[in-house]
């Protein structure tokens, strides 16, 4: 039996949760496809959408609540969120952040203020308007909150100005803090959900859907909201999710017709459906929004991987490309970097291909001064993980590079980055869609050293970085804020804390009666994002045909 | 049934549930990994975390919080999830009718096919029908669950179309999708133990059939399906019985599988869950719950022995 890592610890630090395990894991496979290939089929010819039905959606895991201050929604928790909450925020097709269920979302001149105003009439599924009470309570409360306040720690107060605007004010300039309002953080719960210790198990939202019935384990059901304020959506009746966790099982309730849609990462399962026609096929691998990368993190505070030479031999050593195909159907694209290469942040870096002879150069180098090579090399108990980090570990070895290999369960594997007991651990990671809420990941103020708490895992302190960083967060031109990105991906090339693997892709697969995943409109008449933002989709617009 | 006895049993019970609370509380916390980390994630202070540990008690020496979870536990408070507020009591509430329903149809699935067909085997020892049968049970052992589940989800779901591939539907709200739900899970859970069962059965059926007692059956006349069925088949369950009590530990094992397998929200499909989410108070609730329902099938069972056998209840050894 395949089992992927059930619990994926995230981080719902931004628009989208950054999943800090590792890869999800399946079985291998050992074909090769061309590098993000896509293959997307869906709503070919399918005409106007049509009002009512019900779909049963399939999901790689489930929410483990509904309270955003509470509970750490990841993709599947943000899928399920999003049918009883609306966001403040979305993303359109431009990249751009438009106001989702907010009716505007202002600067002041220095970006230090903004004016979040929601959009009037709009009443929670209980009856409650929804005010700038609702929004200082929900923002309050992720500020209180031990999960999601690290994320926004910039922001210094909350201040109600009119019964439908709040003025969100920042300890510093914040251009990117809308993005944060497109997921997680922006969905508007309840005051009545957040303030009820039951209110996770029922929520109360302003979102498409109501709430009408969570049994864990086994199904979560939600109804047509008749009174939604976007007119004439949701087009579905009825929405039912059900975790499916074992991936094989999931692909087989698709095919038996158990189920009308799944969503999942698993690239057997993905090159699976890609060649069947007889379903609906989208992965975001051509996707412009931001993907998960997979890499093996280094603790570059302790030797032997505080050496750079070290560092860069692991990267001239690992055939990436050789991995991606051999461990996952070749249909990861593999990666150079922390955004793939459809991010509009991508830039040629310079990142190390594989060369084992230079590889071979800078481990003797190293040798001459400081002796062997040494470390241990560390993954989580999922048999995919395990492939990944085997096959690696081979690659380095011919370069003269001695590993030990650890697998660690999974809770205990986070911690241990964490605290920084840890030497090289396979990671998943840095799939914001805007590459600001990466900065508590990468910046030197989260460095900390070995035996205490360090969200920069990799305990990279690195000052290039650091102003990089600063200068994306702090400027509102979007030419200088690309660049300051692509500088840090170039001094991540050079310097090597992190030895890059390949992109997660998601897909989402299901019977071609189902319409809607892609193409969406924001309320302000904008594209919705052109394919799906790190497998998430609103199923506000999908509809079913007959 | 003299009360006697079955007072010494339930009074058996007492230590058995203790010694099995008391083991499995401690081995979890052996457990490596951090709730806090599964409830917090990484971003969370150490602050944060050390009050979160306290909330949850996590900060008491272990047997303080044994004490305080035994205490509250035989009141029937067996606490709530760490990671979804969940009582315990309640998540078991939902679970526990999956599991059962599937357990007990598996079960039955195995006896139904696994009596007449020993039955037939023991009559024609070595002839055709036995040959098959012996050799199919063999098959059937030889294949692991998960492959078979596999398996019958690939033909009879995605290829026939006869059976859901995954989920359960409850039998409140629909009796025959429930029953649809279940049949391809129970197959699986009850292929290897249907193999046993015929296996011992056929081979006591057997012995049976060669004492004293069947050839004077025989001798008086009696038709051969009355010899089998009054005479023969009593006296050669017992090791069926027993095994069939036994087994019930193996088959939450595989029903822990199963339901991972069909995503069936069952006991053993919490258990996965929990562990993964180091929800230790959920899964020291359905550890209790599966010891004690091992506990009280084989106490059944020996029960049982009393009505095939009144030697038993009138045992003093």
């Amino acid at each position: 039996m395949q089992r992927r890592s059930i619990v994926r610890v995230t981080a719902v630090l931004a628009a989208t949760a950054l999943a800090t395990a590792a890869c999800a894991s399946n079985k291998g496979s050992s074909q090769g496809q061309s590098q993000g290939q896509s293959g997307n089929r869906a709503d070919a010819a399918a005409g106007p959408p049509q009002a009512g039905g019900r779909l049963i959606m399939a999901t790689e895991a489930e929410i483990d609540g509904f309270d955003p201050t509470k509970n750490r929604f990841d993709i599947t928790g943000l899928t399920y969120a999003e049918t009883v909450y609306d966001p403040l925020a979305a993303y359109g097709k431009d990249r751009k952040v438009h106001p989702y269920l907010a009716q505007s979302i202002e600067p002041n001149a220095d970006y230090t203020v903004w004016t979040v105003k929601v959009r009037s009439g709009v009443r929670f599924h209980n009856g409650d308007p929804l005010n700038a009470d609702a929004v200082k309570a929900n923002l309050d409360g992720h500020r209180r909150s031990p999960l999601t306040s690290p994320a926004i720690a910039s922001i210094s107060d909350v201040e109600k100005v009119d019964d439908l605007t709040v003025n969100v004010k920042m300890k510093e300039p914040w251009v990117s803090f809308p993005s944060y309002l497109t997921g997680q953080i922006g969905y508007v719960a309840s005051p009545r959900t957040l303030s009820d210790s039951n209110g996770s198990r029922n929520p109360i939202g302003t979102g498409p859907f109501k709430f009408k019935e969570w049994v864990p384990g086994n199904h979560f059901i939600a109804v047509k909201n008749p009174d939604y304020w976007q007119k004439g959506l949701p087009y579905l009746d009825e929405v039912e999710y059900r975790p499916i966790v074992e991936v094989q099982s999931r692909a087989s309730s698709l095919k038996a017709g158990t189920i009308d849609l799944l969503h999942t990462t698993d690239p057997d399962t993905i090159v699976d459906f890609r060649k069947d026609k007889k379903v609906s096929f989208i992965d975001d691998a051509k996707s412009p929004g931001e993907h998960e990368e997979s890499f093996f993190m280094l603790d570059t505070a302790k030797p032997p991987l505080d050496d750079v030479r070290v560092r860069q031999a692991l990267a001239y050593a690992t055939d990436r490309r050789k991995v991606v195909n051999t461990v996952y159907a070749g249909i990861l694209p593999d990666s150079t970097g922390p955004f793939d290469k459809n991010s509009p942040y991508f830039g040629e870096s310079g990142y190390p291909g594989y060369d084992l002879n230079k590889a071979k150069d800078l481990v003797a180098q190293y040798e001459k001064d400081k002796g062997r090579i040494t470390f241990e090399l560390g993954t989580t108990n999922s048999a995919k993980n395990l492939q990944t980090t085997q096959f690696v570990q081979d690659m380095w070895k011919q370069a003269g590079i001695n590993t030990t290999l650890k697998q660690v369960e999974q809770s205990s594997f986070i911690l241990n980055a964490l605290v920084g007991n840890y030497d090289a651990y396979l990671w998943r990671q840095f799939g914001a869609p805007d590459p600001d809420a990466d900065l508590i990941w990468w910046s030197s103020a989260t460095a900390a050293p070995i035996g205490q708490l360090s969200l920069n895992f990799a305990r990279n302190k690195d000052p290039q970085v650091d102003a990089a960083l600063a200068k994306g967060r702090h400027s509102a031109d979007e030419a200088e804020r690309m660049a300051a990105y692509q500088a840090v991906a170039k001094r991540f090339a050079e310097d090597v804390p992190y030895v890059w693997i390949g992109t997660t892709v998601w897909a989402v697969v299901s019977k071609p009666k189902v319409h809607g995943v892609t193409t969406w409109k924001l309320p302000d008449g904008a594209d919705g994002i052109d394919g799906l933002l790190s497998g998430r989709f609103l199923m506000s617009h999908v509809w079913a045909g007959r | 049934m003299s009360a006697r006895f079955l007072l010494k049993k339930l009074v058996q019970l007492v230590p058995v549930l203790f010694a099995v609370s008391a083991l499995s509380f401690l081995l979890l916390n052996l457990l490596p990994g951090d709730p806090t980390v599964a409830i917090h994630g990484p971003t969370a202070t150490q602050e944060s975390r050390t009050r979160l540990r306290h909330e949850l008690d996590l900060d008491k020496p272990l047997p303080a919080r044994y004490a305080t979870w035994l205490g509250h536990s035989v009141t029937g408070d067996l606490g709530k999830s760490y990671v979804s507020n969940q009582p315990t009591t309640e998540a078991l509430k939902q679970r526990l009718p999956v599991s059962l329903e599937l357990l007990l149809l598996s079960q039955l699935l195995a006896l139904a096919v696994a009596i007449p067909l020993a039955i037939l085997a023991a009559l024609r020892p070595n002839r055709l029908l036995d040959r098959v049968s012996t050799g199919s049970a063999f098959g059937l052992l030889a294949i692991p669950n998960f492959m078979l589940g596999v398996l019958l989800i690939y033909l009879f779901a995605v290829r026939l179309h006869l059976f859901p591939a995954t989920g359960y539907t409850r039998f409140t709200e629909n009796p025959a999708e429930n029953l649809r739900s279940l049949v391809l899970p129970a197959v699986t859970l009850g292929a290897a133990e249907l193999a046993v069962y015929l296996r011992l059965l056929r081979t006591d059926l057997i012995a049976t059939l060669q004492e004293d007692f069947i050839t004077m059956a025989k001798a008086k006349g009696l038709p051969t399906w009355r010899i089998l069925l009054r005479h023969a088949l009593r006296p050669s369950t017992f090791s069926l019985v027993t095994v069939a009590g036994l087994n019930l530990g193996r088959l939450i094992g595989g029903a822990f599988v199963v339901e991972y397998l069909f995503a069936l929200p069952g006991i053993g499909a919490l258990t996965v869950e929990s562990i993964f989410k180091r929800d230790y108070i959920v899964v020291q609730g359905t550890v209790l719950l599966v010891a004690v329902a091992y506990v009280l099938a084989n106490f059944c069972v020996d029960l049982f022995y009393g009505f095939l056998d009144p030697r038993v209840r009138h045992a003093r050894a």
